[in-house]
């Protein structure tokens, strides 16, 4: 129903669109390392948009030309007293801090005054703190979604400028306008905010410019790729957020900013890449490979062992012991008899490789890193999960088949089932 | 009737050293509006200008930053653990308070921390996240639960005309609290702030100093929530200690001179309040008075500076 609904519809398409271009600036801020400065600057719009309101009221009907372009203004002069504060060197945080709370107060002044002097307006403007979208008319649906389609439009049109700014710092310097480049994504930034704040709302702005760059960030390294998911998500955002807010009937903008930061935190812990779930996964999963491996190692030595003197060796949870010889006997290189655990010849020829390993990255310390024979050990002892057959049979040719480690033991051959002295 | 009625600038400080005199020699009679006011946003800039310093000696004001939007959901959830029917953001109980601050210090450096560190999320990006999620989440709570929908804009802007004597109490609880942690544990906040490598070598805990002064941190932002609003009290924070930042390179002198500047700043800015409705008959918010003379400070001293660096006015 909230589809068809004639009031809801426009507007609602809007606001999406609306978080869509917060969410596009937000990358290039985000990938920038200065986040936090969308809330400084979001901050900045409050005098702006009540004085402007306040001044275009007095001579036309509707004042939201005015708040736009007070929002613009004042957010600009906020940069500007950054910089400014930067040039100074005063230190980066506290400067975010003490310009949004200045420029707020302004605001807050400015506000206590209107509200006597017109209290009807002060109400209207009051929407802006948390946002609204239920209330934009047609006229406003149409500005607000021809500045996002411009702000749009810039991004694709100059991208590989964009893509040079960021990354390629210093050639842009010195090949391209930089100082004109860089204060025309500023200004995009600036107007992009100001478009925000009517549906997000002054307070939470901050929140839309940075939960879509990390919800993106969590799936993709190409910057392309970057500004298509962060869009989608961010007007996503914008649109459910619309219809909850509506349904539970909730200010706009924290229903958005929550379900923003509540998928982007999901995206960092379930996503398949850079996900903290499938990482951890990835990092247990070696662990245990590792751990499987040590003991094929210390069974070999002991030519069979109990659990019991498995863990003496082994200082684990006997839960995980178990688990790694479970895995050891379903892959055929142990097996047990009354409770004494035995090496099947698959299993001793695996734990000859990684004894040959072991000594043989030994060697390669010594002799071509310089390292002193007492150090080599535990770097060994990490190599020997890790090195694989190419590198094996590289190590090799460039040692020139060593049968000594610098210990003295013997180097297993390569299709040894044994070692001998 | 209260004194300062009709009076302008001058004539609020002549009546204020009348009325501090009459306290003096006991024939004192109630508090007025002009005198809590005043009371409160001096021992607010007390407060602030004690933490502030330590705050941003550790460039963690804009953990500050989060801290005094998550106040909001640390209070609904206080006041929610303590079962009370409705949330009554008229007085603000020390139970709840300090139930807030701690719940609303924990969450937010603890979900920051998480995020960078478990989930390797840029700092600033993670800062971001934590404070406008457990903003919004506060704000829908409020909400929901009140189902009133200004005390979402009422905490951001704060209302010293709305100021009450058991606000008076909260505020010198949390004075107290600040003067205590800071006198008690001086050195301490100064070496885990200056030479954290140091504070690991003598035994002192950089994080338990981290969390305290986070806590306290949270405790002033709550015991401004009335006042100033929550935004307006990073001004408190953090501008005095850059005007005093200029003024002197030592923490002594700092610690001594960003309350006085902040106390200062109060008594102009009530004053000038004062002014603007007895002259003008202009009812104007106080608060960001105040923060505007804090930032006029800083500015002026900032000038001064600059002048004399470029020779325009001899040392």
């Amino acid at each position: 129903m909230f589809f068809t609904d004639p009031i809801f519809s426009t507007t609602i398409w809007a606001s999406s669109l609306m978080c869509l271009t917060a969410a596009l600036m937000g990358v290039i801020a985000f990938l920038q390392k200065r986040s936090l400065i969308g809330e400084t600057l979001s901050h900045a719009t409050y005098p702006g948009v009540l004085i402007g309101g306040w001044i275009f009221s007095l001579f036309f009907a509707d004042s939201f030309l005015g708040v736009i372009l007070g929002s613009v203004s004042f957010s600009t002069a906020a940069l500007f007293s950054l910089r400014y504060l930067e040039k100074k060197r005063v230190s980066q945080d506290a400067s975010l801090c003490f310009v949004l709370s200045t420029f707020f107060a302004l605001g807050v002044l400015i506000a206590s005054r209107l509200q006597t002097v017109k209290a009807s307006l002060y109400q209207q403007i009051q929407v802006y703190l948390f946002g609204q979208t239920a209330t934009m008319r047609d006229e406003h649906v149409v500005i607000y979604a021809g500045l996002s389609l411009i702000i749009g439009a810039f991004l694709i049109l100059f991208f590989p400028r964009i893509k040079l700014l960021l990354f390629d710092k210093e050639y842009a310097r010195g090949k391209l306008k930089h100082t004109f480049w860089n204060s025309a994504l500023s200004l995009l930034f600036i107007v992009s905010i100001c478009i925000g704040i009517r549906t997000v709302g002054i307070v939470l702005m901050s929140g839309m410019l940075i939960a879509p760059a990390v919800f993106a960030r969590a799936f993709t390294n190409r910057l392309s790729h970057l500004f298509l998911i962060a869009g989608t998500f961010g007007a996503m955002c914008g649109f459910l957020g619309n219809i909850l807010s509506i349904v539970f009937s909730l200010p706009t903008g924290p229903v958005i900013a929550l379900l923003g930061c509540v998928s982007a935190v999901g995206a960092l812990i379930f996503s398949p890449k850079r996900g903290v779930l499938f990482r951890t996964v990835r990092i247990l999963k070696f662990r245990l490979h590792t751990m499987e491996e040590n003991l094929l190692k210390s069974i070999f030595k002991k030519e069979g062992a109990s659990l019991a003197e498995l863990n003496d060796f082994h200082p684990i949870h006997p839960y995980f012991l178990k688990l790694a010889l479970t895995r050891l006997k379903r892959d055929r290189f142990l097996q047990s008899s009354r409770g004494i655990y035995s090496l099947t010849p698959e299993g001793n020829r695996k734990a000859v490789r990684i004894i040959r390993i072991h000594r043989l990255w030994e060697v390669y310390l010594t002799e071509f890193m310089g390292q002193s024979v007492e150090k080599v050990h535990r770097s060994a002892e990490e190599m020997e999960h890790i090195i694989t057959p190419e590198i094996e049979s590289r190590l090799t040719d460039l040692l020139s088949n060593p049968r000594k480690d610098p210990h003295g033991a013997p180097i297993p051959g390569r299709h040894d089932e044994s070692i001998l002295g | 009737m209260n004194p300062y009625w009709g009076k302008d600038f001058l004539g609020f400080f002549f009546t204020l050293f009348e009325r501090v005199f009459l306290f003096m020699t006991g024939r004192g009679d109630a508090l007025f509006s002009d005198e809590l006011q005043l009371l409160i946003l001096g021992m607010l800039s007390l407060s602030c200008g004690l933490i502030g310093a330590f705050l941003l000696l550790r460039k963690m004001s804009m953990l500050a930053n989060s801290l005094s939007h998550t106040v909001l959901l640390g209070i609904v959830i206080t006041c929610i653990l303590f079962r009370f029917a409705d949330i009554d953001m008229q007085s603000i109980d020390l139970k709840i308070l300090m139930g807030a601050a701690l719940i609303s210090a924990l969450l937010t450096a603890g979900l920051t921390e998480l995020f960078t560190k478990l989930l390797r999320l840029q700092e600033d990006a993670s800062i971001g996240l934590v404070f406008t999620g457990l903003f919004s989440l506060g704000v829908i709570l409020v909400t929901l639960y009140t189902s009133n929908s200004h005390i979402g804009p009422e905490s951001v802007m704060g209302n010293v005309d709305a100021l009450h004597i058991s606000d008076l109490k909260s505020i010198f609880f949390i004075l107290m609290l600040n003067v205590a942690a800071v006198a008690l544990f001086y050195r301490q906040f100064q070496i885990t702030s200056f030479d954290p490598v140091l504070a690991k070598t003598l035994g002192i805990s950089v994080t338990f100093f981290h969390y305290l002064l986070l806590f306290l941190c949270s405790a002033t932002v709550i015991g401004a929530f009335r006042a100033v609003g929550v935004i307006l009290v990073l001004a408190f924070l953090v501008g005095p200690f850059l005007t005093a930042r200029l003024l002197s390179h030592k923490l002594k002198h700092i610690l001594f001179l960003s309350p006085l500047l902040g106390i200062s700043a109060s008594l102009i800015g009530v004053a000038l309040s004062r002014h603007f409705l007895s002259v003008f008959n202009m009812p104007l918010s106080t608060g960001s008075i105040v923060v505007l003379t804090i930032a006029a400070q800083f500015v002026a001293v900032l000038t001064y500076k600059s002048l004399r660096k470029s020779k325009l006015i001899k040392a």
